[in-house]
């Protein structure tokens, strides 16, 4: 829970003298923490400043937090009252990418990574526009290609007993990190150019649609019930809340 | 603060439910006008350059990101999934605001955009940041910032 970070993390900064303010996308933590300067803000979560590519509505959430270091006592926290312009996503939006059915039989991992190995390769030219567009692409942070994140989180479902593939990383982490990359790569396919959806659109896509998500099922099960502590542990954060059991 | 009504009933009970550390929070800097400040962006967003080690669960240490960092070369790895990242995906600057933070120096708003940002991960116990943000302002500090722009996701 960031706000509850940044709203402890401002006090610690401003007792060593700097003027902070913070965003704060959760009022309710910063409310009962209690923050020096303080925007309360009304974006969904992972926007703190409200809109991808608006630069102007960037600027005024910024704007509008710096000023509040103007504010001649304290504690202040305001609010910002206007909703981000939403990008006219289509209602009625549904993935112009043709993709093999979806996988259902997660006990089958055969059949259940020769789909995946599919689905990862039709979303190819979609991945692939989007990422020439943007200029850069999040995946890459577990430092394996997409077929090999891929093939590590099936490789656990199969035998718990595996190596990090990363001598760097301890496997639950480089678990985590392999399911990251996973994700992003279907998401940011999504936005190849002429291809708007919201983010709720784009996460209804990849869970209730794609082969994708009967491999992250699968994978959030086995770590679930995985002998080592630290893989369940990090299996909480494989999904978003009520997307998986 | 982010439509409850928009999340999902588990997360939004989690929100209320989640367990806040006291923490002393009387403290008041007297700021310069803002066209005189020096500031540095102090995320929680879990970024990073490529080159820096991801972060993991538990995690209460920080990456410096220079304040030329290409975003091309930002990676986020906050272990949470509770949240958007297609935003990110798209423009670093709707969680990282590095390229506003430099426009509002150009145009005369704030006095400069500090040499270096910070990074933590949010989805930790903050009190456990205290050391590290001990270190964050002595690094602060030693570049003469005076204020501090934080935000997380």
């Amino acid at each position: 829970m960031c706000t509850r970070a940044v709203s402890v993390l401002a006090n610690y900064l401003e007792r060593e003298g700097f003027v902070t303010a913070i965003i704060s996308l959760i009022k309710l933590h910063t409310e009962k923490i209690g923050v020096p300067r303080g925007l309360a803000v009304p974006f969904e979560l992972g926007r703190p400043y409200g809109a991808p590519t608006d630069a102007e509505f960037q600027k005024q959430v910024l704007k509008q937090q710096l000023k509040l270091m103007e504010s001649p006592s304290g504690p202040v926290l305001a609010d910002f009252d206007d909703d981000p312009p939403d990008g006219k996503p289509a209602r009625d939006w549904t993935c112009a990418i043709e993709l093999p059915p979806v996988f259902e039989d997660t006990d089958d991992l055969a059949g259940l990574r020769a789909a995946m190995n599919a689905e990862i390769d039709a979303l190819r030219p979609a991945y692939e526009k989007a990422k020439a567009r943007r200029g850069r692409t999040t995946v890459g942070v577990s430092a394996m290609n997409i077929e090999m994140a891929g093939a590590l989180l099936l490789a656990f479902v199969e035998d718990e007993g595996i190596r990090s593939p990363n001598p760097e990383f301890p496997l639950a982490m480089a678990l985590k990190l392999a399911s990251e990359d996973f994700k992003a790569y279907y998401s940011e396919a999504m936005a190849a150019e002429g291809c708007i959806a919201s983010s709720m659109q784009i996460a209804d896509w990849f869970w209730n649609e794609t082969t994708g998500a009967k491999v992250m099922a699968a994978f959030k099960k086995a770590c679930d019930e995985a002998s080592d502590e630290k893989i369940v542990d990090m299996a909480w954060g494989v999904a978003p809340g009520g997307r998986l059991p | 603060m982010v439509r409850m009504d928009a999340l999902a009933p588990a997360m939004a009970q989690r929100m209320t439910d989640l367990v806040l550390p006291e923490v002393e929070s009387g403290a008041w800097s007297e700021a310069k006008p803002l066209n005189e400040m020096r500031v540095a962006i102090v995320s929680s967003a879990g970024l990073h350059l490529k080159t820096d080690r991801p972060f993991f669960r538990g995690d209460v240490d920080y990456r410096v990101i220079p304040s030329d960092t290409d975003g091309a070369d930002l990676f986020m790895s906050h272990v949470s999934s509770n949240y958007d990242r297609s935003g990110f995906q798209e423009d670093i600057n709707v969680s990282f605001p590095i390229d506003r933070i430099r426009e509002l120096a150009e145009e005369g708003f704030i006095g400069s955009v500090a040499k270096n940002h910070i990074s933590f991960m949010g989805a930790t116990d903050p009190i456990g940041m205290e050391r590290n943000a001990k270190e964050v302002a002595a690094i602060l500090k030693e570049d003469s910032v005076d204020a501090v722009a934080l935000s997380g996701v």
